[in-house]
């Protein structure tokens, strides 16, 4: 049994430096984009192992569901950007566009023969990547190697210490949960999960600080797979982001996990109607993304003043207040991996 | 019992190793995706496999997790590798992404590869 | 010998060496995409040399260890997310998906070998 899992462990590790290495050196994109996705994959396995069901589930969310369709969508953004052919710029002296928000302007004349190909070509070249140059190939190997050997060192000469595991599980009972992580992220450490909440909303809002967004690209799907795939997909995976925020408290889940199935739900229905992205009031939107920092911080501040110091919860209103703020952060979380999925402003609130 | 639950997992996951050959070489980038698809087949079948070895119950809810969202990825590739759009198809409002530049009759294999 | 190799012990080696392996990606190749891809594969190894350590020994994993991890997963697709978006925004501006020296309008037109 352990001789099994012991190999199990090598050959999964060996996996995982392999496929890092041959995603990192590839040269074509799509192949980079489709080795992380199995990297992530592999990750979530490797997390099961650590006895980590939590971080594996969110690596499980976030690999699966997120990383692979924003990654996938990008290259094509990329791929059509660097399609535009440049001769238009050639004899169009009129100042470059606005880059914020005035691409519109740029002419879209139908392209000869000669041009679609050039095109095609630098379409292929946009997701392709030159090898990395031979000059300083040997002394960036002798740093990493020996930057790893020495990370190694330290890993090796270092004490077992128990840690903190004593602690949290001393004081569990005045939690209000029952699961460990929850109990450090919403109230031992809830310091730490309101700056990560305000985190996710800063790069939210830096997204959406670039610009309007652009159109999904989407070509045509003809048939009836898709939207019958959606329409029986999406009411699941809404029960299973429920069913996960819920199990947080007593189980591996939680809000983070939950906000990122939502998410990838969202996402898969923009993907599905590209062309009829959802279109929310900007206020309520804004009410969203900021609802899972706004209510952390104000329950936080009603423990300054009402409970025993700030960010802290007498131990008998713990659980319904942690699991207010796990809706909102939810709610939040799931809203913003959408937003930045879509990658910009709605148009309407520039009108 | 376990040690068969392991070896199988074991064996899956060179399965994968495996199939890596086909994401390394595959000729067209459906290859690739659809490696990676069946990747997160031999994924779930793992972490089941896993879960009962290790008795970790919470697995389950990550083989369902990970079986629920595979599907986001694939769709994400079939969007953008499909049919050609036709020309002049008004995707936004605003089209600052509109493709008149693909030649409608490219087939959909041969986009990423040289 | 086969017993002291736990998890804990071997999962932090090989965390150290994708750290090493996403530094080496994020110095040696250009693209954008593939940098941001070694950032993460580099987020992925400190990631695991901590639930290694945490996971060390017979008793239940540390939880702190395990939720300062979830923070950083978040964080860190977060951050994935926002470079993408401003890869996107750099390509729209200049053309290329990598970054090059100098000031932006000097690339507007310009059409560098490397890529």
């Amino acid at each position: 049994m352990n001789a099994a899992l012991l190999t199990f462990d090598f050959v999964l590790l060996a996996g995982l430096l392999g496929v890092a290495w041959r995603c990192l050196a590839s040269t074509d994109l799509f192949r980079a984009v489709v080795l992380f996705i199995t990297f992530g994959l592999l990750l979530a396995i490797a997390w099961v192992r650590l006895e980590a069901p939590d971080i594996a589930l969110a690596e499980a969310a976030i690999g699966a569901g997120i990383t692979g369709a924003l990654l996938l969508v990008t290259l094509e953004r990329l791929k059509h950007i660097m399609n535009r052919p440049r001769t238009d710029t050639d004899h169009d002296p009129a100042p470059p566009p606005d880059p914020v928000a005035s691409d519109a302007d740029a002419p879209g004349a139908a392209p000869t023969g000669d041009a679609a190909s050039r095109a095609a070509d630098a379409g292929n070249a946009a997701l392709s990547c030159a090898p990395a140059p031979a000059r300083g190939r040997w002394i960036t190997l002798v740093v990493t190697v020996g930057l790893a050997g020495l990370l190694m060192a330290t890993l090796a000469t270092q004490e077992h210490d128990p840690g903190l595991q004593p602690t949290v599980a001393e004081h569990m009972d005045v939690s209000g949960v029952d699961h460990g992580i929850t109990a450090v992220l919403l109230n031992f450490r809830s310091w730490d999960t309101l700056l990560e909440l305000a985190m996710v909303l800063l790069a939210g809002l830096g997204a959406w600080s670039l610009g309007r967004h652009d159109a999904l690209p989407a070509r045509p799907t003809p048939g009836p797979v898709l939207p019958g795939a959606v329409r029986l997909l999406l009411p699941v995976a809404i029960v299973t982001g429920v069913y996960l925020l819920w199990a947080g408290s007593h189980a591996p889940g939680g809000a983070f996990q939950a906000g990122a199935v939502l998410g990838a739900a969202g996402i898969l229905v923009s993907l599905a109607r590209p062309h009829e992205l959802p279109d929310p009031d900007p206020r309520l939107l804004r009410i969203g993304v900021t609802a899972g920092a706004l209510l952390f911080l104000a329950i936080g501040l009603w423990g300054l003043f009402a409970g025993p110091a700030l960010l802290t919860w007498p131990s008998e209103l713990a659980y319904p207040l942690i699991l207010i703020i796990e809706t909102g952060a939810t709610l939040s979380i799931a809203l913003t991996l959408v937003a930045l999925f879509i990658g910009g402003r709605s148009p309407r609130e520039d009108t | 019992m376990n040690l068969l639950l392991v070896a199988a997992a074991g064996f899956l996951l060179l399965t994968i190793l495996f199939g890596l050959i086909r994401v390394l070489r595959g000729p067209g980038s459906g290859d690739r995706m659809l490696t990676a698809q069946l990747f997160g087949t031999s994924g779930v079948g793992i972490l089941l496999l896993l879960g009962f070895a290790l008795d970790q119950p919470a697995l389950v809810d990550v083989a369902l997790v990970f079986a629920l969202l595979a599907v986001v990825a694939a769709v994400a590739f079939v969007r953008q590798h499909g049919l050609p759009e036709p020309a002049g198809t008004p995707m936004h409002e605003n089209p600052v992404e509109e493709q008149p530049h693909d030649p409608p009759h490219n087939p959909p294999e041969d986009t990423h590869d040289r | 010998m086969i017993e002291s190799l736990d998890p804990g012990t071997l999962y932090p080696f090989g965390g150290a060496a994708l750290f090493a392996l996403g530094l080496h990606g994020l110095i040696r190749r250009r693209h954008l995409i593939l940098r941001i891809l070694a950032v993460n594969i580099m987020g992925s190894g400190v990631f695991m040399v901590f639930l290694g350590i945490a996971a060390r020994g017979n008793a239940p994993p540390d939880p702190v260890a395990q939720a300062l991890t979830l923070t950083g997963i978040v964080v860190a697709v977060s951050a994935t997310a926002f470079a993408l978006a401003l890869t996107v925004h750099l390509a729209r501006l200049t053309g290329y998906a990598v970054l090059l020296p100098g000031p932006l309008q000097t690339h507007r037109d310009s059409h560098p070998d490397d890529r």
